[in-house]
């Protein structure tokens, strides 16, 4: 996970902030709100304090407009890399199945996403991983450095596990994944139990 | 387990509860199977070998057989019960066979778990008394099964299908009894032909842990539309499909995203998405038709594997050849490249064209006689990057049918590890070459892109069984 603060205050957003250095990205949590992006409530590249405080004037306003009450800012360092997502569903049949493939706001229109069924070994994933356009990215595309193809092993090895483990999470989405040719970072993600 | 099906598969003594006179009912219609080989006429009809003891107590006797009022009237040892009598008396009849001893039961009756609450009730109670008694049931609501080998139809299917070495798991009936009547046209051989309808007690992967050993079966076809443990399905179809290739077919593709589902995941990994994955992940070869699965089970039970991904299209039609090329490539299979000695002798035969393509897929143009495709394939199928061959024939005025399938044989003698596959492209006057292939066990196909994705379940099938030499995959 990348860095990340939860927040009560606007203040305390402003103060998270400044400690992680800018930019950062913005974002509210609320139980009321599953798709944060389809209702205005991200904004990445905040590059400034006064900027910072503009939008959260805006969510505020915008929260009320909803009858949106019971919300938290959350404030996140801004990565920078390629968006991949990640993410486990139990089925009624097969358990826990777990999906890799390009992430961002258009998954569900891009739809490059490739299904293991847990348990997963490094073996399984490489190969199932394989039939996704975005597995080109590990080799690197266009002049980009690839991007890490151990890092996103490991990332869904520990979903593997966690679903085994924790048998009353229904689903999960690391949405997007943020990866670069060292690491990979989970810069959202949900979790419906 | 496999001991139980043992009494499922090949029972000695059968009785059947709730014969009936009526010639429209479902209990005639098993009789007359059970008795005869099936209601409708047919070459390959033949009586059930073992006894066959019919249960109605309301009639003396049906086809000229002897009817009991019940299983306990009969003194000797039943195997197999088939209860075609209405859902109410089901566990009542389950009872009764449990008194008997039986060990084997098909409940063809519907009214049960697909029609609602009581129906669902039914079930679970002669569920129950069967599962106390130690009785394996296959059903309700289904058509009932039909091995070859001893001339079982315990079924309403309409007639016996040709005797051969694929077994069909089908949990439609209804599309069972239209392969049965599709497979005497086509002459698509059966070993075992099971319709196990709503699965209250045995499901898809018993009966595949039963094929497993079965001498008569060579490759396994399932059609699913759903399984009750899907974990137990991939486990036993990866031990299973060591010994014996497994062909399904999947129905219920277009239900994911119909459901309201609030993450990404959920809308990404639908009910067939996850089907895929687990085939993928059993090795289970999937079919995308009906006719497709059948395809690949006549190629996978007559030709060898192939052993690597590279195969040569050897044709006398240049068009047919760049056909089957794409349809080659689009279903991942890679044409090889011949090594230069592989043209050289090809040159060198003498029997070439001048015009003929040098390459793969290799054109050995319209006017071919059969000693021009015999020079082609021998050399050709030498050539140590060439593992396997699709052979195609469009007709011409000079072409010979038959004289080309006996050299297409003698060329596989020569090569048995190679799988071959043919297309003779035509009907009525190549259909002397095609029946002389079909009892060679060459598989023929009159299409290009059955070749290729029946040569693509062997790639399959190679992938499985060589793993070490298809690395990557």
């Amino acid at each position: 996970m990348c860095k990340t603060f939860v927040c009560h205050s606007k203040a305390e957003t402003i103060k998270r902030a400044e400690k992680l250095g800018y930019p950062v990205v913005l974002k509210v949590d609320s139980e009321k709100v599953i798709h944060k992006s389809d209702l205005g409530l991200v904004k990445t590249e905040i590059a400034s304090k006064e900027e910072l405080s503009e939008i959260l004037e805006k969510f505020e306003l915008k929260l009320k407009k909803l009858g949106i009450a019971s919300y938290s800012f959350v404030v996140q360092e801004q990565l920078k890399g390629t968006e991949l997502m990640a993410g486990m569903k139990r089925d009624a049949q097969f358990g826990p199945v777990i999906v890799f493939g390009l992430g961002g706001i258009y998954v569900e229109l891009i739809k490059d996403t490739a299904i293991g069924i847990a348990p997963l070994t490094r073996t399984y994933i490489e190969r199932f991983i394989s039939k996704t356009k975005a597995s080109k990215l590990f080799k690197g595309l266009r002049g980009k450095k690839p991007i890490s193809k151990e890092a996103i092993i490991d990332m869904l090895i520990g979903l593997s596990t966690l679903s085994i483990k924790e048998e009353y999470i229904k689903e999960i989405d690391f949405n997007p994944i943020i990866a670069d040719n060292k690491k990979a970072y989970v810069a959202d993600a949900r979790v419906i139990v | 387990m496999a001991k139980t099906l043992n009494k499922l598969f090949s029972p000695k003594a059968i009785a059947l509860i709730g014969a009936s006179r009526d010639k429209s009912s479902v209990g005639y219609g098993i009789a007359k199977s059970l008795l005869k080989g099936g209601v409708f006429s047919c070459k390959y009809n033949k009586p059930f070998k073992g006894d066959v003891f019919l249960i109605n107590p309301n009639a003396k006797n049906i086809l000229g057989k002897r009817c009991y009022a019940s299983v306990k009237e009969i003194k000797s040892t039943i195997d197999l019960a088939v209860i075609a009598v209405p859902a109410k008396i089901v566990p009542k009849i389950m009872q009764e066979c449990s008194d008997k001893k039986i060990k084997a039961v098909i409940i063809i009756s519907a009214g049960f778990s697909e029609l609602g609450k009581e129906g669902k009730e039914l079930e679970k109670k002669a569920i129950s008394i069967a599962k106390k008694a130690g009785i394996r049931v296959v059903g309700p609501n289904c058509l009932g099964i039909i091995r070859t080998s001893n001339s079982m139809n315990a079924s309403f299917a309409p007639a016996m299908p040709p005797e051969g070495s694929i077994a069909l798991i089908s949990q439609s009936g209804a599309l069972a009894d239209s392969i049965i009547d599709w497979a005497l046209e086509n002459r698509y051989g059966f070993s075992t032909i099971i319709s196990y309808g709503n699965k209250a007690d045995l499901d898809a992967y018993d009966f595949l842990e039963w094929l497993e050993k079965d001498k008569e079966t060579k490759v396994i076809t399932m059609y699913i539309e759903g399984v009750k443990d899907g974990r137990k399905l991939i486990k036993i179809a990866k031990r299973v499909g060591i010994t014996k290739p497994i062909i399904a077919l999947k129905a219920g593709k277009s239900k994911a995203g119909t459901k309201a589902i609030s993450s990404h995941t959920g809308s990404l990994a639908g009910d067939y998405e996850i089907y895929k994955a687990a085939f993928e992940k059993a090795g289970i070869i999937e079919a995308e038709t009906v006719e497709e699965m059948f395809d690949m089970a006549k190629a996978l039970a007559e030709q060898p594997p192939l052993r690597r991904n590279g195969i040569a299209i050897i044709t006398n039609g240049g068009g047919v050849g760049v056909l089957t090329a794409d349809y080659c490539e689009k279903t991942g299979l890679k044409l090889s490249t011949f090594k230069i000695d592989t043209i050289k002798q090809l040159d060198k035969s003498g029997k070439m064209h001048s015009a003929y393509s040098r390459k793969n897929p290799l054109d050995i143009i319209g006017d071919a006689l059969s000693e021009r495709y015999e020079a082609a394939l021998n050399i050709v199928l030498k050539d140590r990057f060439v593992h396997g061959a699709i052979v195609l024939q469009t007709l011409q005025t000079m072409t010979e049918p038959l004289e080309n399938a006996k050299i297409i044989i003698k060329a596989k003698k020569k090569f048995p590890e190679k799988p071959i596959i043919c297309v003779y492209m035509g009907g009525k006057f190549s259909s002397a070459g095609i029946k002389y292939l079909e009892e060679h066990n060459i598989p023929d196909y009159n299409d290009p892109r059955k070749a290729a994705r029946a040569m693509y379940a062997l790639l399959k099938r190679g992938q499985r069984l060589f793993p070490v030499m298809n690395p990557g995959l």
